[in-house]
């Protein structure tokens, strides 16, 4: 109880750091809502600004009149993001099983073929090479899927979590005739839900976000990730006019370029910016967990 | 004799029949990592051959060193391999100093409550794409449009262009790192801070110790080794750097690429030009020099302390 007497006359500064910290975290977005509300006209002679001189939802409405573009592009993220880090998963989970297990042959070779992984790639030409001219995954959506299936990292994790459980369970299921299979889906995993959410989450996240897939093996327009689009109407002036055009009102000079971009930039993340800070209270435990001597 | 083979035969029929079904579950995951991790590391010799899409990377004419000479004597090397070294060094010890700092303070928060608020707010920038970081550099740094710039006039200075200026970019790329990275990895070292027993932060204060000299005889051992295995990582990554931070914040513009351009970006750009096995001889190096690191890293660190040693 003294400890905690003696330290409260002086976390206020403490406290005070963590308010302005919040406030950078937080205001940036703030910064970019703003402007997505801002009058173009006010953009264009005055500059963004963190309160909109005057609100209004124009770009909101452009982007509102012809949504496919926007639904596409989160359709094929959702696909990437949600499909690819599922399965990914499931193949790591299955592997980082089999090496939790003493009496596997194998494990010793698995190791080592994962831990080479872990200090050595081909670099990206290379593995550019070998998945658009052997296995033609260019253009496609199986990239998305395939691409960093397995990562030695989490298979490690999986493994050293997995391998401290208790034995006692996995014996007496065995007694009761599981399969191995069964073990892993019955037993373990029922008992693993906060790392393998973790890592589930993790793999969703890290997917939503990436760009690089799209931007190494995608030509066509209709396979863009939300993040590519993104970064193409924020570099490239001639995408964001080729994306005007296809709006149901013509008028070039109405529409609004520089509001457009944020409040693209806002339908497309604004979701997950909400959805992802809620898992984060359930996954800090799993993080902790799995990371310890991983 | 014949009943003790027949014994070791069915011994070793039944060792093969527990294993089976585990090698089911291993067999998806290895045959990609053959498929997808292997064979890309076999190709890189097209490092060592003219690489051409008509001949492939088996039938491709073999070049030597060349492509390997060509990097070293451009005057890109020496700017890539500075660039990345020093980047990547910089962002592990301003990072590792700035997570700590953040743990430390969080580990002196009593409020639960605020505490919870606290993390779940600087862990925001952690989740955002480096697409949405570039939008909100583009909204502070547009040279006609940008909070900046509005704020350098209104105070009667000329506006500066930002993203044809190197000069500043160290430091901005600086401040974007840590503005992302710092909330997420803090939570190991925060999470080590709660796992000391508290009582040897008794004992240290009975003994007369102020906070500051609690942190550093107390906190700070407790943390060495999670620093150990963070900088082993790092090390091998030296050659590395977040793609995304180098390639989408300074918005891949030329004129800042003297201070922006790192490897990995240097890499994509050649493959977008279609230099192959150049391209590919640079990241073989890469590969290479980071791989070795690793290797003495881990083992001076064995020498000197074996159980901080990663393997």
């Amino acid at each position: 109880m003294k400890k905690v007497s003696k330290r409260k006359e002086s976390t206020w500064f403490i406290h005070i750091i963590f308010a302005v910290y919040m406030l950078i975290c937080i205001v940036p977005f703030l910064l970019l809502v703003a402007v997505s509300f801002s009058n173009e006209n006010d953009v264009l002679t005055y500059g963004y600004s963190l309160i909109p001189k005057n609100f209004t939802t124009e770009a909101y409405k452009y982007i509102l009149s012809d949504l496919s573009t926007l639904l596409r592009a989160y359709g094929v993220t959702g696909v990437y993001a949600i499909g690819g880090a599922v399965l990914s998963i499931v193949i790591m989970a299955a592997m980082g099983y089999t090496l939790a297990r003493p009496h596997f042959i194998f494990k010793k070779f698995l190791s080592i073929v994962l831990i080479i992984t872990m200090f050595f790639n081909g670099g990206l030409v290379p593995t550019y090479i070998i998945n658009t001219q052997v296995f033609h995954l260019g253009n496609s959506m199986w990239i998305y899927i395939l691409n960093g299936m397995v990562a030695a990292y989490t298979v490690f994790v999986f493994r050293t979590f997995f391998a401290q459980l208790p034995v006692s369970l996995i014996e007496a299921a065995e007694l009761d005739g599981a399969s191995e299979l069964q073990v892993l889906t019955q037993v373990i995993v029922p008992l693993s839900t906060a790392v393998i959410a973790t890592y589930t989450f993790m793999g969703v996240v890290s997917r939503w976000n990436d760009f690089t897939v799209t931007m190494y093996y995608i030509q066509d327009t209709k396979l863009y990730t939300l993040q590519y689009l993104l970064q193409q109407i924020l570099n490239e002036a001639t995408f964001l006019n080729e994306l005007k055009k296809t709006m149901p009102i013509s008028d070039m000079v109405a529409v609004p370029s520089e509001t457009l971009k944020y409040a693209m930039c806002v339908l497309a993340s604004g979701p997950m910016l909400v959805i992802f800070p809620f898992f984060q209270k359930y996954f800090s435990k799993g993080m902790v967990a799995g990371a310890v001597k991983g | 004799m014949a009943s003790n083979s027949l014994l070791k035969r069915n011994a070793k029929r039944r060792l093969w029949q527990r294993n089976l079904p585990l090698i089911l579950l291993a067999l998806p995951g290895f045959i990609y990592l053959i498929l997808f991790n292997y064979l890309p590391m076999f190709g890189v010799v097209i490092a060592f051959k003219d690489y051409s899409y008509i001949k492939g990377i088996l039938g491709s004419d073999w070049a030597g060193f060349k492509h390997f000479e060509f990097f070293f004597t451009s005057n890109d090397a020496v700017v890539v391999i500075r660039n990345s070294i020093l980047y990547q060094l910089w962002f592990h010890i301003i990072g590792t100093v700035c997570s700590i700092i953040v743990a430390l303070l969080l580990y002196n928060i009593n409020s639960r409550r605020a505490l919870k608020v606290y993390q779940t707010t600087i862990i925001i920038p952690y989740f955002i794409s480096w697409v949405l970081v570039a939008y909100i550099g583009f909204a502070l740094f547009s040279n006609r449009f940008g909070i900046l710039n509005s704020v350098i006039t209104a105070l009667g200075g000329t506006g500066v262009d930002w993203y044809a200026e190197p000069a500043y970019w160290p430091v901005i790329l600086t401040l974007f790192f840590i503005w992302k990275g710092t909330g997420m990895s803090c939570i190991i070292y925060y999470a080590t801070l709660m796992g000391i027993d508290s009582s040897l932060f008794e004992a240290a204060k009975i003994d007369g110790a102020g906070r500051l000299r609690c942190i550093w005889h107390v906190a700070l051992p407790a943390l060495i080794p999670i620093i150990c295995i963070n900088s082993i990582l790092a090390i091998g990554s030296i050659m590395g750097g977040d793609f995304g931070l180098f390639y989408q914040v300074p918005r891949n513009s030329g004129a800042l690429y003297p201070v922006t351009d790192i490897i990995n970006t240097y890499v994509y750009r050649g493959l977008q030009a279609g230099n192959m096995s150049q391209t590919a001889a640079v990241g073989l190096f890469q590969s290479v020099v980071g791989c070795v690191l690793v290797f003495l890293t881990n083992t001076t660190i064995r020498k000197v302390s074996p159980e901080n040693a990663m393997f």
